[in-house]
């Protein structure tokens, strides 16, 4: 209950001042003024004063915090664990860290320790999945974990300082090494220069793409991008020079562009890299593309469970409006155009457009309506573009090397290249970029290196939880749109898992259900009710005691959430158990027998 | 508005290009079901029950949220269509607590109807919902979230047509549940109990708190004289519980189930009414002459009364300090009625049927109340009287046609139309006109202040005056009401708040009505119609002209607003805050 005085009643003050007071804001707010609390919680006391102050209901606001996972009620600890629950890390997960921890910590998941230094929580993927089996603590990621490594980890942190052997991960130890059948034309600057220094990224070239754009028409460009055969890198693979066409329509004083970086597909951190090792790239993609739609203001959406690159991107924003890459008539342009960074608040639903907007609008994530379409009718009404991180750097890179030399890269049909994030049962996992066409083969054993301890590979998931398991049988399948279709496949976000011969695909796909069932956003009948079920019909054919009824049951939920539900999240969920019915229903058939 | 060509299920139709497809199909007698739309209110397209296949389109599509296109081809009944509805349904009967035997919503459950109609014909799917919170805190309603199939229906009425959003998804995913913030009760948030949501709720989920216990206890109790009120809005709902159509007054059949349940009188609310015009338009006139806070806004509304409470505080000073036409009745009863018939005010029992969840709640504020007896001991809802009749297994068709008691049931056309939005206003008008003018107008009826547009205003001559009115119905438009120009400016004399929108006949305690009706008929129209025919059939239709009323002053409280009128029938307000929200100083900056 709130009286008259309340707890860090200056602190949140400055932080609505911060935010103008402006309820759409209500997400950053929350997720600043919990950052504030030495609990690591919204309490209700600041709740009901935060609601007061935006003119917004209580009930919103303990709607949000109850909504997005990084916002807690109740008091927590100090430091927060979040152990990633999600496939890659699973898969690598032989000594089961998640026990290891709650020994160490004497707690259980969502509990407090008692010397209130530790909160134990489970998250889906981190997008670390190329150093898994990883957790975070706080905003630091650490990857390659050990029984050892956790000990000595949580030890330190006891004490009261940053664990001295072992540092949080800061991804340059990825390899994504050179290869015969890597590439490097949209990667071409990773590791290349200190991504936070304009004046490196403009030796490198950075912004002659922008500069070139400024002396071509809107239509120009947005033929050239047709002409490169680029479609969109998020996972719907929707042609993007349709895409900006459709976006350019609209007329209006005031238009948005979004870039999508709420990569939260399992298994999925080729986004990532592009934050971590060319965010200039990201802004000079917005600047190009905003300017051909006639966007006056861009934000970055970024998902939460990246907070550690949170403050890159704000100082790469701010070093370009320095520089006078944003702002009014940048480069002489005429063009006026500036971005907003956004933080998500973990929740795997904001992907999708609609939700993203809502989200941004002080709202819980539920999907919109369409139509409206968010290209005539997005956020605040506006016609609002939402474009993915990897799209937009393939504009800036495409403009500046030649549409029609990306497209000679690829295949026919699939022309160009992907960044794929590559993990699981590999031994050398990392992102890569490849020419559309590679084989699954390739992948695994030329840029993976082969499955880790001489294992064999039983399949692998591709393109995030939404995407389909792929058999051994079918690791000849290239990797490109076409090629995939003709089997049944989709590309997706273009995440490949590796699983090996141990593992249970029954196991599996829990797992990944659980993760649905976790991110489901609630809205729609079908996902809401239909991923519990599965996760409980999985979980009942695990034990043991499963029949034929219960595959059947399955079976039948996952046709109709495909048909039925509301989104693309829930209508693209049941894919993975679909593919898994025609390609191991002998695994099916031994686990209800056994 | 242009015409777009479409097929249904082949059959080539012309339709407005704004309809959705839900409405297309309607029009040509396809009734697609829907469980979370409601029109204008909740648009959502959420449940999947309304899906349809749409040639070209990879999935169903929900037909409540999508616009007919030139050249849509659509079906409606294929059985892919059937079998995903089949299935949505079964999903939320998973998730459903299946009491349907013993749920107050058993026969008009939206759920239930669609499972049979449907021909849901297995039950395997079985979920464990994580939380089972059956919230029955509150003296009004009663919120069970085992029941709740997570339409949004009462989330977005709450939200959007009372502008009030205590309800609110809680939560993701399998563990939403529809809650007040932090999961309180609704006793423990500023919530009107206007029941609103609870005639939004398709299945049991929202319901009334059920007093029909207290009720059958008093009947049998030998020492207690156990009489009954019955609102205006009572009588033009009523009628549905028995399958009457809409709109249909059932006055006299009402008469006499109450008597033969065995109450000791049945009286009427409409009384009582009148009774409120005499205080109310005296007060008003008070108020104009004597330069006191204007405008002067009615108080018979319990759920409006929790609104300005929680809301408007600084504006309390606005509201009549007059008792609601229902407690009014109860503090009559038990002093002038019992002085009357030497009867003791202690072994009264005063049951009013109200059309309405909120008046449980104003039953038991502290003020309502004369020497430390309740005015009124139980207040049912008009779904709880259709329960007793239909318990006591009345033949309400044959019912004969009975009339109220003498002296308490004696009422005025004027008494019977506060059951619709602007009755109260046109009441008070044709009272206040009179005494003003000194005359007996014969010009009574003030059609502008009629109907169910949101905000109405009217400026009436009468005499020297010209009084400035304005009438808001549902507290979303109070809200905006009171925060208009010529609020402000102290444009107006009088104001008339209704909780409800519609007013009483479309109260939270009125019987169910399906989204399907809802979405086709204009419920608020059909039912305020019954009263206003009531009222046209009326020898006397103006308060003031009601000759019990005149007794009773005459007898007993001497004059309009005496003492004897304030200390009975008058009462006062404060300001309420559950979160202690408005002690909140502006403290940034």
């Amino acid at each position: 209950m709130v009286n008259d005085k309340i707890k860090y009643q200056s602190e949140v003050c400055e932080i609505l001042e911060k935010f103008q007071r402006d309820c759409t804001n209500l997400l950053p707010i929350l997720l600043e003024v919990q950052e504030m609390h030495p609990r690591n919680y919204v309490s209700e006391e600041i709740a009901v004063f935060i609601a007061k102050y935006l003119g917004i209901t209580i009930g919103r606001v303990a709607a949000a915090i109850s909504f997005f996972s990084a916002l807690s009620s109740e008091p927590r600890g100090k430091n927060i664990i979040r152990v990633c629950k999600s496939t890659a890390c699973m898969v690598n997960n032989g000594e089961n860290l998640l026990n290891i921890l709650k020994k160490e910590l004497g707690v259980s998941v969502g509990e407090t320790s008692k010397d209130e230094l530790f909160t134990l929580e489970l998250t889906e993927c981190i997008g670390a999945c190329d150093v898994a089996p990883a957790f975070k603590i706080n905003e630091n990621v650490y990857g390659n974990l050990t029984k050892d490594k956790i000990v000595e980890i949580i030890r330190d942190y006891k004490s009261g300082v940053e664990p001295k052997n072992y540092k949080p991960v800061s991804f340059s130890e990825s390899k994504g090494d050179k290869n015969s059948l890597s590439t490097n034309i949209i990667s071409k600057n990773f590791r290349n220069y200190n991504p936070e220094n304009l004046s490196e990224y403009k030796d490198l070239g950075g912004f002659k793409a922008l500069e070139k754009s400024f002396q071509m028409t809107h239509d120009s460009i947005i033929e050239s991008i047709d002409l490169s055969g680029l479609r969109g890198r998020g996972g719907a693979g929707y042609p993007t020079g349709k895409k900006l066409r459709q976006a350019k329509a609209p007329k209006n004083d005031r238009k948005v562009i979004i870039c999508n970086a709420d990569e939260g597909e399992p298994g999925t951190f080729k986004d990532r890299q592009f934050i971590e090792h060319d965010p200039f790239k990201i802004v000079e993609g917005m600047i190009i593309t905003g300017n051909v739609i006639d966007a006056t203001e861009g934000y970055i959406y970024i998902r939460h469970e990246y907070n550690h690159l949170h403050r890159r991107l704000h100082n790469v924003v701010s070093e370009a409006r320095k520089a006078g890459l944003l702002g009014k008539n940048i480069l002489g342009s005429g063009y006026d155009f500036d971005i907003k960074v956004f933080s998500g608040g973990g929740a795997y639903i904001c992907g999708e457009g609609g939700a993203l907007i809502e989200s941004m609008e002080g709202k819980i994530g539920y999907p919109r309506v369409k139509p409206p379409y968010t290209k005539q009718c997005g956020l605040e009404q506006l016609p609002t573009l939402v474009i993915n991180v990897e799209t937009l750097c393939s504009i800036a890179t495409i403009l500046d090397y030649g549409p029609e030399k990306y497209a000679k890269h690829g295949t026919e049909a699939s022309p160009g290249t992907k960044l794929i994030s590559l993990s699981g049962n590999v031994s050398q996992p990392g992102a890569f970029e490849v020419d559309f066409g590679i084989t699954i083969n390739d992948i695994i054993e030329n840029l993976g290196k082969g499955v880790k301890d001489q294992k064999d590979a039983k399949f692998i998931q591709l393109g995030g939880a939404s995407g389909p398991l792929i058999p051994k049988k079918d690791f000849d399948v290239k990797l490109c749109y076409d090629d995939l279709k003709s089997r049944g496949y989709q590309m997706g976000s273009g995440a490949v898992v590796v699983c090996d011969e141990d593992q249970s695909v029954v196991e599996y796909l829990k797992n990944v259900y659980e993760f649905f069932e976790h991110e489901s956003c609630g809205k729609c009948t079908p996902c809401r009710e239909g991923n519990h079920l599965i996760v409980d019909r999985l979980d009942t054919i695990l034990r043991g005691e499963g029949t034929q009824k219960d595959l059947d049951t399955i079976k039948r939920l996952a046709l109709h959430m495909k048909d039925s539900s509301f989104c693309g999240g829930g209508k693209t969920a049941p894919t993975a158990l679909l593919s898994a019915f025609n390609h191991f229903s002998e695994d099916f058939s031994r686990a209800i027998s056994e | 508005m242009s015409k777009v060509s479409i097929q249904i299920n082949g059959e080539p139709l012309e339709v407005e290009e704004s309809l959705t497809v839900l409405e297309a199909c309607k029009e040509i007698g396809i009734d697609i079901p829907t469980l979370c739309y409601l029109k204008g209110i909740n648009e959502v397209g959420s449940c999947r029950m309304c899906v349809v296949e749409v040639e070209g389109r990879r999935n169903l599509e929900a037909s409540c949220v999508m616009p007919v296109r030139e050249g849509m081809s659509i079906k409606t009944s294929t059985k892919r269509v059937r079998e995903s509805r089949k299935t949505t349904l079964e999903l939320l009967l998973a998730s459903h607590e299946r009491e349907c035997l013993t749920c107050v919503q058993n026969n008009y459950c939206e759920l239930q109807k669609y499972a049979e109609e449907l021909g849901v014909d297995s039950l395997e799917l079985k979920q464990t919902k994580k939380e089972k919170v059956i919230d029955e805190f509150s003296p009004s309603i009663v919120r069970d979230s085992t029941k709740c199939i997570l339409c949004g229906r009462c989330v977005n009425t709450c939200k959007s047509v009372q502008g009030v959003g205590i309800l609110e998804f809680i939560n993701r995913g399998f563990d939403t549940v529809v809650a007040p913030a932090f999961s309180k009760s609704l006793s423990d948030v500023d919530c009107l109990y206007c029941g609103q949501c609870v005639t939004a709720c398709p299945v049991g989920a929202l319901s009334e708190k059920n007093d029909i216990e207290k009720v059958w206890d008093a009947l049998e109790d030998p020492n207690l004289y156990v009489i009954v009120q019955t609102a205006p809005a009572v009588r033009a709902g009523l009628g549905e519980l028995f399958e009457y159509p809409m709109g249909t007054r059932v006055t006299g059949k009402m008469v006499t189930a109450l008597k033969r349940l065995g109450f000791d009188k049945v009286f009427d609310t409409n009384f009582a009414a009148d009774l409120t015009i005499m205080e109310e338009g005296t007060e008003l006139l008070g108020r104009i002459k004597n330069g006191g806070v204007l405008p002067m806004i009615t108080s018979c509304s319990p759920g409006w009364i929790r609104y300005c409470e929680y809301n408007f505080p600084e504006l309390l000073d606005h509201l009549s300090t007059c008792k609601s036409p229902q407690q009014m009745f109860g503090a009559i009863a038990k002093s002038y009625y019992a002085e009357k018939f030497d009867i003791d005010p202690k072994k009264m029992f005063v049951v009013s049927i109200m059309p309405c969840t909120a008046k449980k709640s104003e039953r038991e504020r502290e003020e309502m109340a004369v020497d430390g007896l309740p005015d009124v001991d139980v207040s049912l809802t008009t779904r709880e009287l259709g329960a007793m009749i239909k318990e006591a297994r009345l033949n309400f068709h044959e019912l004969p046609d009975g009339n109220f008691d003498k002296v308490l049931g004696e009422y005025t056309g004027a008494g019977v139309i506060f059951g619709a939005t602007g009755g109260v206003m046109e009441a008070a008008l044709r009272t206040v006109a009179d005494v003003l003018t000194g005359e007996d107008l014969e010009a009574i009826e003030y059609e502008a202040v009629r109907g169910t547009e949101g905000i109405k205003e009217a400026s009436v001559d009468i005499g020297d005056l010209t009084v400035n009115v304005a009438i808001a119905h549902s507290t979303s438009k109070a809200k905006e009401l009171l925060e208009s120009d010529k609020f402000a400016d102290k444009f107006y004399h009088f104001i008339e708040i209704m909780a409800c929108p519609g007013g009483c006949v479309n109260g939270g305690g009125q019987p169910y009505v399906t989204a399907e009706v809802r979405n086709s008929i204009n419920v608020k129209e059909e039912r305020a119609k019954a009263l206003y025919e009531e009222d046209k059939k009326m020898p006397l239709r103006k308060s003031h002209k009601n000759p019990e009323i005149i007794a009773l002053y005459k007898d007993f409280l001497g004059e309009p607003n005496s003492h004897k009128a304030h200390e009975l029938l008058h009462t006062h307000y404060s300001a309420k805050d559950k979160y202690h929200i408005n002690e909140i100083n502006m403290m940034c900056k």
